[in-house]
């Protein structure tokens, strides 16, 4: 059962910061699709933490949970157009506004071509129902450390373009998330949208998620890569990130390192794949243990890259 | 086979279109004047003693009607088998598992009744828990119930045959394991129920029920009211599967609040308390040993098995014992010895669930042939089809198959996935495994010590001529039970379907034990044929008595009464039917006597028409202790054949076809045969490869909703082949007898099977997730 708020809703980006601002004391929180907003405000009828509680484990994810206040507000965004859209904003970018849909993400011609891990990442979540509803914005505030559209978000490059009364600021996706669920966004401040850069010639993309079931899960571990190959053929530059594998999701730099230079060979691929291992720190959950985690990233780190390279038209 | 005009087809649902429309009403659909909202608080800790529950200040909450606790009970035990009632309406003393009912409110509104939980302050002196089986048999354990010593609500030891003596005659002898998973059975519709008290003491509960004369049974004498004041009513129901066939608290809690209040009050669950309060699938721990000769010939099995049966008996008893009655068919197998032990943990309790009890035992011993027929060379489907009974043949513990397609099952589905061929030549990763099942249809006997009849029907001529209403009690859970009443009663009666009305799942109408252990078809469908008899017979004597034709010499056809010796003169009827019918539409000018003119002559003649029918099961079984349990007057029996793909690197499994085979003697609606199929392979696909209720170190459920809790997607179910097998069994109306729960038998171990056809490794450990199928991988490669 829902808790009882009033919803505002802004006509514009700065009626919505205004009112941001302005309810900041009584409790509010911004609305976009509501997929992980609305489940998460619904009380549930047995607590999720007992004091006295003999025996619980918080590394099994037992421990309390931070209860928040339920906001006495709800920020419905979905009436600025503004907010939503995918647009070439300038030359070498993609700029999508953070109230654009995961469905609007799957059926983009652009998006498939240019930022194909991202669009891949978008098939992977949830059921049409949840992408129907679903933003990106949504998905990358929420920062869960397997967020489906966030991993991409991060290999691609993209910077988090967020906005409040204060002003504008730009933040990498990779710095966005500092724990699971909480980011470097400021109570007053809106995302707005997430720009791409676009990839240069000989790049591709890729993003792949291994889950328990073939829809509505949350990955067990998933790595997106992004690959560009200098005119010999050879890897220019690699970026490779991975989710569920860390509080956050993560870059591997090493991996990426190691892989510059060389040839795109699938004995390359394997070896970084193991070198993305020595740079995760998953935890053992419900979904699955430290250990398969860890060797799952070899294979699917390892799976990402040879897609990419497979996606790259020369 | 005989020519039937509505029976064998595939006539759409009588409910299909209000329910594709959503015009269909559930309970939760209902509402009364004045109605109030129940809630229920539930017991955050899973073993403490209840010191104090002070409930003051929800009492003084405005908008709050009641609240209750067990002081406003009677302290009167129920439960499912009268020997082991162990529950009360709300916790008295103590509570036993995390979700343990503990007091609730009625209020004006759902979220004032929420929020009055809140206010109820209960006091609890923490007392251990144990959440293992095995653990809570060991000395020293913390005890549930002082009625259960080591935690032990019922024990099982059979010896059929002799095992001792025969094992010499073994040529090999296995061993193996298999543990599973507590499950949900993840319905659509969360349980609901409205209940009403009115000013003549009479009890009304309105409720998603799929057994509404236990219920009532139940209702009755928990709050101590005369049974024939209490009428329970079952609306549409999404879905059972095992989990509502009994008397819930929470039932008993709408009803005390209404008679507290003396307003009605509706409670309807969340998904998170259809997961807690569960009576769903046990967590099975089996071990099971089998000796073959070298020719196929099974010897003997030697069966152990401990079962997680939570904080409640609720159906345990029935489950421990068809976990090891239900493995005495389809094979020959003369020497059966079994072990069982239900226990008590401090999780949900566990109850029934479609294949109960029988599920995880078949997926073990079939799984056990695939490895026997490995050692002896042999293919599986071939020692299977050496060792299948067939019908006229009795089992060690004394279950007469009556009918049995086992053996035409099984050779259906090997013919149909080109078994042969594609055992062969497939590549690692690449994967078929088949197995066979066995299942009763319809319990031989009744929950409480009876001899009711199982089912009756009451079938009525609309006095207005033309129509037929059928009454029964037989409860309707999605399964299509009116349908099947519908269309025996159109076909008895030569009339189109929609001219019959069925009205069912009302214990005020007629007597039905519910919808469990696959009995509806061969039971209310029994009475429903019987019933119907009777009325053609009063119909065609009436016309007979006009006509001066011989009744025997009368049919219905088409909805037109047919004499074989000529055309009837009925000049008379009809001039008489015509003048009472001036301006209607569709009186008939001409041609033969109509089903309508003759029903309404019927009723002129003798008043309402009405026919009764009724079924009970003959005495079944042998004089063993437990014999009762297992007992049918007929078994269903069904083969598989699962192929999968494993990618060997993640350990991801993916299903890509399952062909299965049910002999369900004989299909009185071809479509719905196999929507039972489906949707019994889609339920075991999930349990074999990721159902799985997860607990916390305190007892609470990790994935109580159905985001966590995985069953397949859409995406996730393959093609499905659904071939009907139809062996005519003699003791069901028209042939008929179970598919609903013999078709989940094999798809469990034809997918392990298949996993180890693709991959050379077994699992001893279900659901077959990712996770485990690639710890077995990698246990095996470095074994090598
Ligand atoms: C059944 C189901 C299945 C799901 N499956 C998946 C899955 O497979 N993969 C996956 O990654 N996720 C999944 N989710 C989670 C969820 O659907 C996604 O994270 C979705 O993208 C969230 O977007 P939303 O618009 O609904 O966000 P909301 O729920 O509206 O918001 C989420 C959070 O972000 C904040 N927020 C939203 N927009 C902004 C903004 N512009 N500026 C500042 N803060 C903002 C909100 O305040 C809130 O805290 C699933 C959810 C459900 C219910």
């Amino acid at each position: 059962m829902l808790p009882q708020f009033d919803i505002i809703q802004p006509r514009s980006l700065d009626e919505a910061c205004e009112a941001l601002t302005k309810y900041q004391s009584a409790g509010v929180v911004v609305l976009a699709g509501g997929t992980d907003l609305l489940v998460d405000m619904r009380k549930p009828l047995i607590p999720e933490h007992l004091p006295r509680c003999k025996g619980c484990d918080p590394r099994t994810g037992t421990a309390p949970r931070k209860v928040n206040k339920p906001p006495s507000y709800l920020i419905a965004l979905s009436r600025i157009p503004e907010m939503s859209g995918i647009a070439v904003s300038e030359p070498g970018e993609i700029s999508i506004g953070a109230m654009t849909t995961i469905t609007d993400l799957c059926q983009s011609r652009i998006i498939r071509e240019k930022l194909t891990a991202l669009a891949q990442g978008a098939d992977n979540l949830g059921s049409p129902l949840v992408r129907n509803r679903g933003t990106i914005g949504g998905n990358i505030c929420n920062a869960r450390p397997a967020a489906d559209t966030f991993i991409p978000a991060v290999a691609l490059g993209a910077k988090l373009e967020l906005r409040s009364q204060r002003g504008l600021r730009l933040i990498p996706a990779q710095d966005f998330a500092v724990g699971p669920g909480k980011t470097v966004r400021e109570e007053d401040e809106i995302l707005t949208k997430i720009i791409f850069p676009v990839s240069a010639d000989r790049t591709g993309s890729s993003c792949i998620k291994l889950a328990n079931r073939k829809a509505l899960e949350i990955a067990v571990v998933s790595a997106a890569s992004l690959l560009t190959l200098d005119i010999k053929g050879k890897i220019s530059s690699a970026r490779i990130a991975l989710g569920a594998v860390a509080p956050t999701p993560i870059l591997t730099p090493k991996a990426a390192a190691f892989l510059s230079g060389k040839d795109p060979s699938d004995a390359n691929f394997l070896k970084a794949g193991e070198i993305a291992v020595s740079e995760c720190h998953p935890i053992s959950d419900h979904r699955g243990s430290l250990d398969y985690r860890r060797e799952m990233v070899s294979v699917l780190v390892s799976r990402s890259l040879a897609a990419a390279f497979a996606s790259i038209i020369v | 086979m005989k020519e039937y005009k509505i029976l064998n087809t595939r006539a759409p649902r009588v409910d299909a279109n209000d329910k594709v429309t959503g015009k269909a009403k559930y309970t939760d659909d209902l509402a009364m004047p004045g109605m109030l909202y129940g809630a229920i608080l539930h017991s955050p800790q899973a073993h403490a003693k209840i010191i104090s529950i002070d409930t003051t200040a929800a009492e003084n909450l405005t908008g709050v009607f009641a609240v209750i606790t067990h002081k406003d009970a009677h302290k009167v035990s129920f439960g499912v088998s009268p020997a082991r009632y162990d529950e009360y309406v709300l916790a008295r003393e103590k509570v036993r598992y995390v979700g343990d009912e503990i007091a609730a409110v009625a209020a004006a509104t759902p979220e004032v009744a929420r929020q009055a939980l809140d206010l109820i302050q209960v006091e609890f002196e923490e007392l251990d828990p144990v959440f293992d089986a095995r653990q809570a048999m060991a000395e020293g354990a913390p005890e549930l119930h002082e009625k259960y010593q080591q935690n032990i609500v019922q024990q099982v030891h059979w010896h059929f045959g002799d095992v001792e003596a025969v094992r010499q005659k073994a040529d090999i002898i296995r061993t193996d394991s298999l543990t599973s998973k507590m499950q949900d059975a993840a319905f659509m519709e969360p349980q609901c129920a409205l209940a009403n008290y009115d000013d003549r003491g009479y009890l009304t509960m309105y409720s998603s029920t799929q057994a509404p004369h236990y219920v009532q049974r139940t209702l009755a004498m928990a709050l101590r009211i005369p049974l024939h004041k209490v009428r329970v009513v079952k609306p549409a129901v999404g879905g059972g599967f095992g989990p509502k066939a009994s008397c819930s608290s929470m039932e008993l809690i709408t009803c005390l609040l209404a008679m507290k209040t003396g307003k009605p009050v509706k409670t309807t669950f969340d998904r998170e308390q259809v997961f807690l309060h569960s009576r769903a699938r046990h967590q099975f721990f089996h071990k099971m040993t089998t000796g073959v000769q070298k020719d196929g010939t099974l010897v003997f099995l030697e069966h152990e098995c401990t079962l997680d049966g939570g904080a409640y008996c609720s159906f345990g008893i029935a489950t421990v014992y068809y976990a090891g009655s239900l493995l005495g068919g389809p094979y020959r197998l003369e020497n059966m010895k079994y072990d069982g032990y239900r226990v008590v943990t401090n999780k949900p309790a566990c109850g029934a669930q479609r294949g109960h009890g029988a599920v995880i035992a078949r997926a073990l011993f079939e799984v056990q042939l695939d490895r026997i027929a490995e050692e002896l060379n042999m293919d599986p489907i071939e020692l299977r089809l050496k060792n299948v009974r067939e019908a006229g043949e009795t089992t060690c513990n004394e279950l007469y198959l009556s009918s049995f397609g086992m053996k035409e099952a099984l050779e259906a589905v090997r013919d149909s996935a080109a078994w042969k061929q594609k055992r062969k030549d497939q590549p690692r990763g690449k994967g078929i495994g088949a197995a066979c099942g066995f299942f009763v249809s319809g319990a031989g006997y009744p929950i409480y010590n009876s001899a009711t009849y199982h089912a009756t029907v009451i079938t009525k001529l609309s006095e207005v001529g033309g129509g037929v209403i059928v009454e029964s009690g037989a409860a309707d859970i999605g399964q299509g039970s009116d349908t099947m009443l519908a269309m025996i009663t159109a076909e008895v009666l030569g009339i189109p379907l929609d001219d019959v009305k069925v009205i069912s799942g009302d214990s005020d109408l007629a007597v039905d034990l519910g919808a469990y252990s696959s009995r509806t078809t061969l039971m209310a469908g029994a009475a429903a044929k019987e019933a119907a008899e009777s009325v053609k017979r009063q119909i065609l004597e009436v016309v007979a008595a006009k006509t001066g034709a011989a009744c025997d010499d009368l049919d219905i056809q088409d909805a037109e009464i047919v004499w074989s010796k000529g055309d009837l003169d009925i000049d008379q009827i009809r001039h008489d039917h015509r003048l009472e019918h001036r301006n209607f539409s569709g009186i008939p000018l001409s041609g033969r006597l109509t089903f309508g003119e003759a029903s309404r002559m019927a009723f002129l003649e003798r008043g309402s028409i009405v026919g009764t029918g009724k079924y009970k099961p003959p005495v079944l079984g042998g004089s063993f202790k437990g014999a009762a349990v297992g007992t049918s007057p007929a078994f269903g029996c069904s083969a598989q054949v699962a192929e999968v793909t494993v990618d060997l690197e993640t350990g991801e499994v993916t299903v890509n076809k399952i062909t299965g085979a049910h002999d369900c003697g004989f299909a009185i609606n071809r479509t719905q045969v196999e929507g039972q199929m489906e949707g019994s392979i889609m339920m075991g696909m999930g349990e074999a490869l990721m159902e799985e209720i997860k607990f916390d170190d305190c007892g609470r459920i990790l994935n109580a909703n159905l985001a966590e809790y995985k069953i397949p997607t859409s995406l996730d179910v393959p093609p499905l082949e659904a071939i009907i097998i139809e062996s005519n069994e003699p003791n069901g109306p028209f042939g008929a007898k179970e598919v609903g729960e013999g078709a989940i038998m094999p798809t469990i171990p034809a997918i392990l099977n298949a996993i180890y056809d693709a991959t050379n490794v077994r699992l001893d450990e279900l659901p077959a997730t990712p996770e485990r199928i690639r710890a077995a991988l990698r246990l095996k490669d470095k074994g090598k």
